[in-house]
C-alpha cells in the first residue's frame, strides 16, 4: 500500500492567525464571485427589459 | 513502496499564507486602474448616443477588471526583475506574500471573465480592443518589449491609450476619429511621463538590466526626448480644436496645462536629472513633470466629459 510521509508533503498546520487569513480570503473570493452572478442577472434584465418573460413555453 | 510529493509551490509558505484581499487586489495596480477608468470614462462620456446608466457602469468596471488582469499578468512575469529594484521590491509577488502562480491564475481569470462582460454589455467591438489591448501589455510590451528595447514604453504606451477607444466603442460600437485622436493623446503623453520617473530610478532598471531610454541612451538624450514628445502632446492637444471636437473650456485647459507641461519639461531638459551627480534639485524637477504629468492627464480629459457628457460646450470662434 501506498504511504505518504508527511514530511515529504511538508504539510504544517495552520497556525490560528493563518485560518482567520484563510477565512477572510475566502469570505472575499465569495463575495466576489456572488457580486459576478449578481451582475450578470442585472445586466441580462436591463438588456432584455420586459422580454425577459418572452419566450414560448 | 513510498510515494513522495512534490511541493506544489516553491513561494515562501509563512507569507503567503497571511496574505489579505489587498495583496490580491494590489496585484492589479489600482492606481493604474484609475487613470484607465477616467480615460474609459472620457471616451464613454464623450460618445455620441446614449448606454443605460448600469450598463455604462458595468462597462467601465469590465474595462477596470481588464487592465487590471493586465497588471497581475505584467506582476507575474516581472517578479524576476521587480525582485530586485528598490521600487517594486515590496510588491506582493517579490515579497512572497502571494505565490506567483496565483497571480497568473488571477490575470487569466480576470481577463476571460472582463472581456465576456463587456462583449455582454457593449458587444464585441469594445470587447474585442479589451482583448487586445491586455493582450498587448501583458505579451508585446510585458513579455517582449520591455526587456528589448529602449523603446518599450513608447510602443507599449499603445496598451494604455486604448481606454478611451474602449469606451466610446461601448457605446456606439465604433471607433471613429475622434476615439483616436484621444488615444494619440495618451499615446504621446506616456514617454515624457515614465522617462521623468525613470530618470531617477535609472539606477533600478540598470540593476535590473531593463533597457530603458536613460540606461541605454544616457539622461542627456532621454531629457531631449522628454521635450520632443512634449512638443508632440501639445500638438495632438491641438487636434480636437481644428477637429471641433473641443470647445473653448478645451482650448483653455490644454492651452494652459500645456504651457506649463512644457515648462516643467525645459526645466528637467536644463537639469542633470539622472546624471550620476544629480542633485535633490534634479530629482525634484523630474519628479515635479511627473507628478505634473498626471494632473495635466486627469484634466485635459475632465474636459470632454464636461462639454459633451453635461453638454456645456462652447465653440470657438472661427477664423477667417
Amino acid at each position: 500500500m501506498a504511504e505518504i510521509h508527511a514530511r515529504d508533503v511538508n504539510i504544517t498546520p495552520l497556525t490560528p492567525e493563518e485560518q482567520a487569513a484563510r477565512k477572510r480570503r475566502s469570505l472575499w473570493l465569495g463575495a466576489t464571485l456572488f457580486a459576478f452572478v449578481a451582475i450578470v442577472f442585472a445586466v441580462t434584465l436591463v438588456k432584455l427589459g420586459a422580454a425577459v418573460l418572452d419566450r414560448s413555453l | 513502496m513510498t510515494v513522495t510529493v512534490e511541493p506544489l509551490m516553491t513561494t515562501p509558505l509563512a507569507a503567503s499564507r497571511l496574505a489579505t484581499a489587498g495583496d490580491y487586489l494590489s496585484l492589479m495596480k489600482p492606481r493604474v486602474m484609475s487613470l484607465v477608468v477616467f480615460t474609459a470614462l472620457t471616451g464613454l462620456l464623450a460618445a455620441p448616443g446614449a448606454m443605460h446608466p448600469f450598463l455604462a457602469a458595468v462597462a467601465i468596471l469590465a474595462i477596470a477588471v481588464g487592465a487590471g488582469s493586465a497588471g497581475a499578468l505584467n506582476m507575474w512575469f516581472d517578479h524576476d526583475i521587480d525582485a530586485v529594484m528598490h521600487r517594486t521590491v515590496s510588491r506582493a509577488v517579490p515579497s512572497g506574500r502571494v505565490p506567483k502562480e496565483e497571480a497568473l491564475a488571477l490575470g487569466l481569470i480576470g481577463s476571460a471573465l472582463s472581456v465576456l462582460m463587456l462583449a455582454l454589455v457593449s458587444g464585441p467591438v469594445a470587447a474585442g480592443w479589451l482583448a487586445f489591448s491586455i493582450f498587448f501589455y501583458a505579451v508585446i510590451y510585458t513579455q517582449w518589449l520591455k526587456r528589448s528595447t529602449d523603446q518599450n514604453i513608447v510602443i507599449g504606451g499603445a496598451a494604455g491609450a486604448l481606454p478611451p477607444v474602449i469606451g466610446w466603442a461601448a457605446v456606439t460600437g465604433t471607433t471613429p476619429l475622434e476615439a483616436w485622436v484621444l488615444f494619440g493623446i495618451i499615446f504621446l503623453w506616456t514617454p515624457p511621463h515614465f522617462w521623468a520617473l525613470s530618470l531617477v530610478s535609472n539606477a533600478d532598471y540598470a540593476r535590473a538590466g531593463v533597457p530603458m531610454l536613460p540606461v541605454t541612451k544616457g539622461a542627456p538624450a532621454t531629457r531631449r526626448q522628454i521635450v520632443a514628445y512634449t512638443v508632440a502632446l501639445l500638438a495632438a492637444t491641438a487636434v480636437p480644436v481644428w477637429t471641433g471636437f473641443g470647445g473653448m473650456l478645451w482650448a483653455a485647459v490644454a492651452g494652459l496645462g500645456g504651457l506649463g507641461f512644457f515648462a516643467l519639461a525645459v526645466r528637467v531638459a536644463l537639469s542633470r536629472a539622472g546624471e550620476a551627480d544629480a542633485g535633490p534639485a534634479d530629482r525634484k524637477a523630474a519628479m515635479g513633470l511627473f507628478a505634473y504629468s498626471i494632473a495635466y492627464l486627469f484634466a485635459v480629459f475632465a474636459v470632454p466629459m464636461v462639454e459633451h457628457g453635461l453638454g456645456l460646450y462652447w465653440p470657438l470662434p472661427q477664423l477667417g
